[in-house]
């Protein structure tokens, strides 16, 4: 890789040194105007690109210059848009600057529709486009992370095709699936397989006024997402493109197999054991003289030497006149894991059309295509998938041989992760993706508009698992070798008809909109299987032999029916107000619990457009606003409502399979809508000339009636029913605060973004109490155990300090207070340790312009946020696993204060017991993106006959500062031992224009 | 058109989007729904099936009516073995460290009692041949009997659920007495055997029979100190004539001689790839693929006689400690694999780190000794698609059964001594005529027939998942479940010979806590705790 740097930075230079020009200096006298009224403006700067001078325009917008004849004048202005004008030998120089879109007329997307964001009375985030498309992501959720308040965004993992970040938008807001809705160029679809590059932008519907129009589903929020369109003008072409390489971020450093060896003994000598290795045993691991009895084997190391490189090439074509407007473009990914045999390989195809049939009549097409294709090891029979190579490389012991001196495979019990990596075959899932609708738009008369969308998402999964089997060099074996072949196909047909009436009179201005929607989802899939293949190379099922051979399939199928509306109403652009409505049926609730009613309501006040705020120049924008609404989440399984007897209770009488049936599922009739009311009340505020913008909202959500199975005594013989049994309350504040400065050439753009939010269960029938608590009172599934209050340290606590009934203790064991006083620890000693749903979250984005060198920094953290260090990631020897170095700070009667408790091998207690031990604070502050950039002077771009090229270079997840402490990645969750781990990326980027 | 009126036709094209009736009426296309069921014979065919099947995937999750993974490893709770993987979840059950949180195995589920219940409530009214629909509801009563058998066991009072509970907030039930229980179970084993056929497991294929009725409900008289009534019940298998003891003691548990087998009484069955087990994948040595979840303590090889029919303790025995192995119980090494001992070509070695079979290894047996009931050694492909069948009941618990009831009852008469020696002859594999070729039992003291027929019920039916339920009757905790728990001598072995040179070094397995205030009974779940404010939890958690 170090070879790949040099010849950037020699790029670079070369490229710099094209900068460089001979000319003759000569005097320029011009003015700026403003495009809009032709009015001189006073103060603008003027620089001259690649020069030390610099000039301000006076009070009738006159200046005066010396400069090259060939120079390049840069004219910046706050609120306008910066412009360039060559000199070429020019002696005077008129310019016009227009003002900048965003501080009036900047729109943002809402559902079905648009809003300039001056006249929202809803809450709602958007991101451009140009914020991403820089940054080397590989999807849209991680490109979200840190940017928008109150959009929490978690990549738990980094393998290739699965590294997709959970979004939560203002907390967890049920307690089923808080997974926001998804709406793609007004399609209800996923974000997962869209190209970035594709993104015009995203906009987030956070209160219930702005996504009460999505009605039942939008109660965790909406993303709707909008690709870019062709616009009128001469064809454009775009390249972007970036190569890098992938390095693992902060992974557990095991023990070498002398120090795990010599732990090990120290651990069965505590519990009164004799030694696991003699003392000559120990010397063999330490000088490594018999490295195939006693080997000191790195797994970790063994396992990640994937190369770990990713490049993604993407070229656009957009261009059209009047009549009709398209874009076409073709991308392109290619990951390689760190880990072996782990790949991601995406195509993406994307046509745009925009067509305008008649003075009446327009019609349009929007169509995405997507084709990946994910490789992850399969394991072997018995231990299949990924995660089962995860979980044994998390375990395995460093004195466990990979291979013996014949090149043949070492196994250990389960058998040995490297060997299932690297030749236990694939699964491999091939994934097309197609998203589109045509639609067609008729203008009715002025002002009144219908359209209708014909929509349709099809996803196809064909997954092939290819399980080989494996010998080892020990004579054992691990098969059969195993071919499973599924297919899954989901379905998403989407009719609607959207009639739209805008109006203005006198000051009075009226947008109405009134619509239908009907939406199906098919769901089918199947699966094939066969065993016992000739030789390992076989991989499709006729291969296989028919005995044992098996088949299954399934489906499911959900509809919903909409009717919805929105009127918006303002007064001189002072006064707004909006109501929207949306009725929604769903086939998941039987018919006479079916239908829903999701209203709300929102009022605007911009008072910086009443005459007394217009002497306060230094506010330019100033709003207040307030809504309230209920929204509705209808995700919960399908039939639940029908009582059901499931077929597959099969037995083997007298050998041969029987087929059987049973009801194994409980049903409940009276299933209708989870509803959530959310009370929004926000300020936006623009100071000098929107120098300075802040935005904040206060928000509170109440979540009731909530689709969940509420734990039934065991009594009931089935599992718990899904139920509306829950509410839940989520409260909180988000606040960004953005700044933009020109200073010469150089110019600043600051935004940070800061959330708080909290949960609390208001009501839920029956608590469950386990690792995590789900009861009234407490934050939604909290970690929940005993307090940890230092270790038994003295005899005569051994003896007298209440226990954990039937747990043996010693000195060094972990000591848990008694909360109730009741001298023994059990169940009502539990207390309430943190949540992983973090309260903080943050972000800050810093970027500079300097000249054509650009330079850009992003942050993002959490705060208040916990995490379950649980078992072997923490503690040592469990159940048979490995041990890490910082289980060598330990107590032993020499160290009393080392931070593990005695070291165990056989015994559970300090584990099993859930404590404020092992649920810590995991609070940090990541570096998400640092990025470098150059941008190519005009100068060389003539003669290469290209409008811009860019260049830059990235890192990702450079360090991170958390409160975990080293080894542990704080975005990878709960039993994070068995993730694929998080990846720093690096890479170098290319952007061209034609 | 002017245009209100293209208005007023496009409103109307929109409302005829209209979300009608139909376009939201689905239902599943892989499942039955309770209205189209429980019509005909058919249905209730399927749905007795459904009784004995299982309802997850996972064949290490006792779902189905009765699992491998109970009987085999019930033991592992008494002086007869150890479990070596904690997440087997059976070690806390037998050092005493399981509590309400940590319970151990999960015997609580109703699933099966619902299953039942709902079964017999549905089977009524459905027009089919009355005989069978006899047979079908004797079956659901039975395996509906054999669950709460299982749950007076382990819990002692159990809420009593007779019928299927509608509402799930109508299941915070308290629990009923044991006493209430039992009886109730007896009864409708009573009913059951009525209606059952008197048939072997090979002529039934696998449906629970007359037999399988009254050797449960003599079980269980037994247990509850009901001898007479234990002995008429047993009494009566012995003579269904259907059963006898498979001639070689060994083969018996082997999948090879299953067709032969009229030793069985009740069994789970299995069937290689369709409903496999993997027993092999647990008790097979590591050399051979399998992790040694099953291992015998150094306590459960002691209790095997000489063969002469002395305890070694006796000093008149000759027992060597040096040759410990020689002149045994041949169930001894048809049982437990230990050192120096013969297996698959090679001489097992337990004792040398080098070997792959080396106790402290993980898959290998921690104890040092392996268990060999129903080890076959087989290709790794079949180590966890295993179909063989496990017995719940065989007929020589049903002899040991009579002769216990009957001793204990005072009733000793040859019948008594016959039921004993047919079991001990066969583990000779000899006649129980030929009293020189094996150590018969003569003697008719009863204090000397109770300790032989209590160390013959622990050696015959070691790991069949017995051990814990006799301890428990005989009240033997104190002594048998208290203290440190020791494997094999460390030692050498030569591995031409088989010859062991041993050490005083025992091997140390772990310290084990008796709780007498337990009662021998498992702690309620936390969950059920949680869920049901009725239910108490058992003394001592």
């Amino acid at each position: 890789m170090k070879k790949t740097c040099n010849r950037f930075l020699n790029l670079v230079m070369l490229m710099a040194a094209g900068n460089i020009a001979l000319a003759q200096n000569i005097r320029v006298d011009g003015k700026v105007l403003d495009t809009a009224d032709h009015s001189p403006l006073s103060g603008v700067n003027i620089a001259v690109s690649g020069k030390p001078i610099s000039t301000a325009t006076s009070n009738d917008g006159s200046f005066s210059l010396e400069v090259p004849a060939t120079a390049v004048l840069i004219f910046t202005y706050v609120g306008y848009l910066r412009k360039e004008v060559p000199v070429q030998n020019q002696k005077a120089i008129t310019v016009e600057l227009s003002a900048e879109a965003s501080a009036l007329n900047e729109v943002v997307v809402v559902g079905y529709g648009t809003q300039k964001k001056v006249n929202l009375t809803g809450s709602v985030a958007s991101i451009e486009a140009d914020k991403l498309i820089d940054r080397p992501i590989t999807n849209i959720s991680t490109a979200l992370q840190g940017e928008l308040p109150g959009v929490s965004v978690v990549q738990q993992g980094g393998q290739p095709g699965r590294d997709n970040g959970i979004i939560r938008i203002r907390g967890v807001g049920t307690m089923n699936d808080a997974a926001p809705m998804v709406v793609v160029d007004g399609i209800v679809s996923s974000m997962e397989d869209l190209n970035p590059n594709d993104i015009q932008s995203i906009s987030v519907l956070k209160d219930a006024s702005s996504s009460a129009i999505y009605g039942s589903r939008a109660a965790n929020g909406v993303i709707l997402i909008t690709t870019k369109r062709g616009e009128t003008g001469t064809p454009r072409i775009n390249y972007r493109g970036y190569a890098g390489w992938q390095e693992l971020t902060n992974q557990p450093e095991y023990l070498d197999a002398y120090e795990y060896a010599k732990l090990l003994n120290e651990g069965y000598k505590n519990e009164g054991k004799p030694a696991r290795y003699t003392d000559e045993e120990l010397e063999k691991f330490r000088t490594g003289s018999d490295p195939v009895n006693y080997p000191n084997t790195d797994w970790m190391d063994l396992l990640y030497r994937g190369s770990g490189l990713q490049q993604s090439h993407n070229i656009s074509a957009s261009g059209g006149n009047e009549s009709s407007r398209y874009l076409l473009s073709l991308g392109y990914l290619n990951q390689n894991g760190l880990m072996k045999s782990t790949n991601n390989d995406r195509y993406n195809v994307r046509l745009n059309l925009d067509s305008k049939i008649s003075k009446l009549f327009a019609a349009g097409l929007t169509s995405n295509f997507s084709r990946k294709n994910i490789d992850e090891p399969s394991g072997v029979p018995g231990w299949a998938g990924i995660d089962q190579v995860l979980r044994q490389i998390a375990r395995i012991p460093p004195t466990a041989l990979n291979k013996y001196p014949d090149g043949s495979w070492g196994r250990y019990i389960d058998g040995n992760p490297v060997a299932w990596a690297e030749d236990g075959g694939l699964s491999s899932d091939v994934v097309s993706h197609a998203l589109g609708n045509v639609f067609a738009e008729l203008n009715i008369l002025e002002g009144l508009k219908l359209r209708g969308d014909a929509g349709l998402d099809f996803n196809y999964l064909d997954r092939t698992i290819h399980q080989k089997s494996i010998s080892y060099g020990d004579g054992t074996s691990q098969g059969p070798n195993t071919v499973s072949d599924m297919n899954e196909r989901s379905t998403r047909t989407i009719l609607q008809a959207v009639l739209t009436y805008q109006k203005g009179i006198a000051d009075h201005h009226i947008n109405a909109l009134f619509g239908v929607s009907r939406e199906a989802l098919r769901y089918d899939t199947d699966n094939a299987y066969r065993q016992n293949f000739p030789n390992n190379n076989l991989t499709e099922l006729n291969a296989g032999a028919t005995l044992g051979m098996s088949n299954s399939g399934y489906s499911y199928e959900t509809r919903l029916g909409s009717y919805f509306g929105r009127l918006n109403y303002d007064f001189k652009g002072k006064y707004l107000l909006e109501g929207s409505m949306r009725y929604d049926g769903s086939s998941k609730f039987a018919e006479d619990k079916r239908w829903g009613l999701f209203p709300s309501f929102s009022v605007g006040w911009r008072v910086s457009e009443e005459t007394f705020m217009k002497s306060i120049t230094a506010i330019n924008n100033l709003k207040l606003r307030g809504s309230y609404g209920a929204i509705g989440n209808n995700s919960t399984d399908d039939y639940q409502f029908i009582p059901k007897v499931a077929l597959g209770q099969d037995y083997p009488f007298g050998g041969a399979i029987t087929s059987g049936a049973a009801q194994i599922t409980a049903y409940n009739p009276d299933l209708r809508w989870e509803k959530s009311t959310t009370f929004d009340l926000g300020i936006d505020l623009g100071l000098f000339k929107d120098r300075l913008t802040f935005t904040g909202d206060y928000y509170n959500r109440y979540t009731d009636n909530i689709l969940i199975a509420v734990p039934v005594s065991m009594i009931y013989g089935l599992p718990a029913p899904t139920v509306n049994a829950g509410a839940m309350r989520n409260k909180g504040f988000e606040f960004l605060i953005g700044h933009h400065n020109e200073i010469g050439e150089l110019s600043l753009n600051t935004s940070f973004n800061i959330s708080f939010n909290q949960n609390k269960v208001e009501r839920f029938a029956n608590p469950s109490k386990g690792k995590r608590i789900e009861a009234e009172g407490f934050p939604w599934d909290a970690f929940y155990g005993y307090e940890y209050i230092g270790k038994y340290q003295t005899d005569e606590q051994v003896a007298n300090a209440p226990k954990v009934p039937g747990s043996p203790v010693q000195k060094g064991d972990l000591l848990f207070k008694d909360q109730n006083g009741d001298n023994k620890i059990d169940a009502n000693d539990r207390i309430v340790l943190g949540s992983d749903m973090p309260g903080v979250t943050y972000g800050l984005n810093i970027s500079l312009n300097y000249k054509n060198v650009d330079f850009s920094v992003f942050g993002q953290g959490a705060a208040d946020v916990y995490q379950l260090l649980a078992n072997e990631i923490y503690f040592p020897f469990v159940n048979g696993a490995e041990a890490t170095k910082k289980n060598l700070d330990r107590w032993t009667p020499e160290t009393p204060d080392g931070k593990f408790p005695l070291t165990h091998v056989d015994q559970t207690y300090n584990f099993d017991n859930i404590s404020s031990f092992q649920v810590v604070s995991s609070s940090y502050l990541r570096l998400k993106t640092l990025q470098i950039g150059y941008t190519l002077p005009k100068a060389i771009l003539g003669a290469l006959k290209v409008d811009k090229i860019r260049i830059y270079i990235t890192g990702q997840n450079l360090f991170t500062i958390t409160s975990l402490g080293s080894g542990f990645d704080p975005e990878s969750q709960v039993d994070a031992q068995y993730k694929y781990p998080n990846v720093k990326v690096y890479t170098a980027g290319l952007n061209v224009n034609f | 058109m002017t245009t209100l009126n293209k208005i007023t036709v496009l409103f109307a094209f929109l409302l005829l989007f209209a979300c009608g009736k139909n376009f939201m009426n689905v239902v599943p296309e892989d499942q039955l729904t309770d209205i189209t069921f429980w019509q005909t014979e058919n249905d209730a065919t399927l749905a007795l099936t459904g009784l004995y099947g299982q309802t997850t995937g996972d064949v290490n999750k006792a779902a189905t009516w009765e699992s491998h993974w109970n009987i085999l490893w019930w033991d592992l709770m008494t002086d007869n073995g150890y479990s070596q993987f904690p997440w087997d979840n059976i070690s806390v059950m037998g050092n005493g460290q399981l509590n309400a949180a940590n319970p151990g195995r999960n015997y609580f589920s109703y699933s099966q009692i619902r299953k039942c219940n709902n079964f017999l409530e549905q089977i009524e009214p459905i027009e089919m041949d009355q005989e069978k629909k006899e047979i079908y509801k004797a079956e659901a009563r039975f395996l509906r009997a054999y669950d709460y058998f299982r749950k007076v066991e382990f819990y002692g009072d159990v809420p009593l659920v007779t019928a299927t509970i509608v509402n799930a907030e109508d299941a915070k039930i308290a629990a009923t007495s044991k006493q209430e229980v039992v009886n109730f179970i007896l009864q409708e084993l009573d009913e059951a055997a009525k209606a059952l056929p008197v048939q072997n497991m090979r002529t039934s294929n696998g449906h629970v029979t007359r037999g399988s009725a009254l050797a449960l409900k003599a079980r269980l008289e037994l247990y509850e100190g009901k001898f007479p009534e234990a002995m008429a019940d047993a009494q009566e298998v012995m003579e269904m004539s259907v059963y006898e003891l498979y001639a070689d003691y060994q083969g018996l548990f082997l999948i090879d001689n299953e067709s032969n087998n009229k030793e069985s009484v009740l069994e789970v069955q299995y069937a290689e790839n369709d409903y496999p087990n993997n027993i092999w994948q647990h008790v097979l040595p590591a050399k051979e693929g399998g992790w040694s979840s099953i291992s015998a303590v150094q306590s459960m090889v002691d209790a095997y006689e000489m063969s002469d029919g002395k305890t070694i303790d006796d000093p008149t025995a000759g027992y060597d400690l040096n040759q410990p192995f020689v002149n045994r119980d041949p169930r001894l090494k048809m049982t437990i694999l230990y050192p120096g001992a013969s297996f698959n070509g090679r001489i097992f070695d337990s004792l040398n780190p080098a070997s792959p079979d080396y106790h402290q290894n993980a898959a290998a047996p921690r104890s040092g000794y392996n268990v060999l009931k129903y080890a076959k050694v087989v290709p790794s492909t079949l180590l966890q698609n295993g179909g063989e069948n496990v017995m719940v009941i065989r007929f020589a618990e049903v002899l040991l059964t009579y002769a216990e009831a009957a001793i204990e009852s005072g009733t000793i008469n040859q019948a008594v001594l016959d039921a004993i020696n047919q079991v001990r002859a066969r583990a000779y594999g000899v006649n129980m005529a030929n009293t020189d070729q094996y150590p018969a039992v003569t003697t008719h003291d009863p204090a000397e027939l109770r300790r032989i027929i209590r160390r013959e019920r622990r050696v015959e039916l070691a790991f069949e998942g017995l051990r814990y339920f006799d301890i428990k009757r005989w009240n033997l905790g104190a002594e048998t479940l208290n203290g440190p728990l020791y494997g094999s001598r460390e030692g050498s072995v030569n591995t031409q010979t088989g010859a062991v040179t041993w050490t005083n070094t025992k091997i140390k397995l772990e310290d084990r806590v008796f709780y007498p205030e337990r009662n021998y009974l498992l702690p309620i779940p936390q969950a059920e705790l949680d869920a049901n404010p009725n239910i108490v939890q058992n003394k001592g958690y």
